[in-house]
């Protein structure tokens, strides 16, 4: 007698079992790591900067404050954060991806970022904190890997303290056509040819640009954030809508 | 609604008020007495609100958080400019100040003092959000971007580099370099290589 079939998910746009999708995602991430940041330079002109500056602000973090960075890889609003929630706040990095929770231990540590910033691998699924521990938690350019999105959010949900606010970051569906056309060559043509050259990577590339177009839209997103107990939501376009902000709170 | 260009705006902004205000201890002092006070700001034209915040600098917000002490609405930039500039702004008429009054007028008195051209530094306001509302949907969206993204980072290269540490440091601009290199010279060699497969077809479509 065969076992029964394992339910399939997708990863970009291949169908693969659940079971599996973590670890290929893992894959993708332990090759790209040590490029990464030159990869979001490159792919973005330099936008990507401005993306996380926008996120940044509208965190409205302050000094004092417990702030989770989910997926924070390389540490890019991890740096920003402890800043300013100062030597009185605390700052946890978590990421699943051990090559890239490393890279962005090193650079902050390079740069005397120590005091207030913790690093944990953990799954944004479920993830290993009290309840109600966070002001704030931020995913940026993450929630698009995660196999089971709408755990994830409850997760998130639980860890934050009430009057705590989630952040989401991530790629989304470009408003106007032409911009989606353009949009559509250039990360189907450009971008794997680009990881080719740059990091011997078509494949991890190619997997980003489809794995982009599988993410939800910025409505669907947003009720997904109202299903796991988020009030006040909302999201911030930008870039045309390449890109969107996604905030939610926790009353 | 906040958008990416008004909180870029805004930075540019701040950044340039508290790199004036690094090399003015006096003025720093006096801005400790208001630690913590926080003054809405709405203009009319072009459409834009935001918070000014004085901490251990001063942070200008495009969202509030809790109620601020005062709020002081204006018609367009240019009044802001004079009321900040002016020696005796009249309260009513074409600003309007609510709440804490007296803070207003002490942080338009410091901002006087302040060594900075306010027409100068307000036009950071003034160019890009009212571009961003002309320009198209695509041009508001790509390319303009991209120009503020380079205005944004000539103006406060510095503030970049010292306060958020977004510009990468002297080693990443190197290894990004030897990265460029490297990639100068693989598409060179794929040139070469494309080029010598070109002759090679050309030599065998001849011997056809």
């Amino acid at each position: 007698m065969s076992a029964p079939k394992d339910p399939l998910t997708h990863f970009g746009y291949q169908s693969v079992p659940v079971g599996d999708k973590a670890h290929k995602v893992a894959e993708v991430f332990h090759s790209v790591a040590a490029r990464y940041d030159l990869m979001n330079d490159l792919m973005s002109f330099g936008v990507h900067r401005l993306w996380k500056r926008f996120a940044i602000e509208l965190s409205a973090a302050r000094r004092g404050q417990q702030v989770l960075d989910i997926a924070g890889g390389t540490g890019d609003l991890a740096r920003a954060f402890s800043r300013i929630v100062g030597s009185t706040g605390r700052v946890v990095l978590a990421d699943i991806n051990s090559s890239m929770l490393s890279v962005g231990r090193d650079k902050l540590t390079d740069q005397g970022l120590v005091d207030n910033l913790e690093y944990v691998q953990a799954n944004a699924e479920c993830l290993p904190f009290a309840n109600n521990s966070f002001d704030l938690v931020t995913i940026a350019f993450g929630l698009r890997n995660v196999t089971d999105k709408d755990a994830a959010l409850r997760s998130m949900f639980r860890v934050l303290k009430p009057g705590g606010r989630l952040l989401v970051l991530e790629f989304s569906k470009p408003v106007l056509e032409p911009l989606s056309k353009l949009y559509d060559l250039y990360s189907f043509s450009l971008l794997p040819a680009m990881g080719q050259l740059v990091v011997g990577d078509a494949d991890s590339y190619r997997y980003l640009a489809e794995s982009i177009r599988m993410h939800p839209d910025q409505a669907t997103l947003q009720g997904m954030m109202e299903t796991a107990g988020f009030e006040r939501c909302d999201y911030h376009n930008m870039t045309g809508g390449v890109v969107a902000l996604h905030r939610g709170f926790k009353f | 609604m906040a958008t990416l260009p008004q909180v870029l705006a805004l930075k540019a902004l701040e950044g340039i008020i508290n790199r004036t205000l690094r090399y003015d201890a006096g003025t720093r002092t006096r801005l400790s007495a208001l630690h913590g006070r926080r003054v809405w700001v709405q203009l009319e034209r072009p459409a834009l609100s935001f918070l000014i915040r004085l901490d251990d600098r001063v942070y200008l917000h495009a969202e509030a958080d809790g109620r601020p002490d005062a709020t002081v609405e204006a018609a367009t930039v240019e009044l802001l400019r004079q009321a900040v500039t002016g020696v005796d702004f009249a309260i009513g008429g074409p600003i309007q100040v609510r709440g804490d009054t007296g803070l207003v007028q002490q942080l338009s008195a410091i901002a006087r003092d302040l060594d900075l051209d306010w027409e100068e530094a307000l036009s950071q306001l003034m160019g890009d959000v009212a571009a961003h509302r002309l320009g198209s949907q695509v041009r508001g969206a790509l390319s303009f971007g991209r120009r503020l993204a380079r205005t944004f980072f000539q103006n406060s290269g510095e503030f970049l580099r010292e306060e958020m540490e977004v510009v990468p440091v002297r080693w990443e601009v190197d290894e990004f370099h030897h990265d460029i290199d490297d990639l100068r010279a693989d598409t060179d060699r794929l040139d070469a290589r494309l080029a010598r497969l070109g002759k090679r077809l050309d030599a065998l479509e001849s011997t056809v």
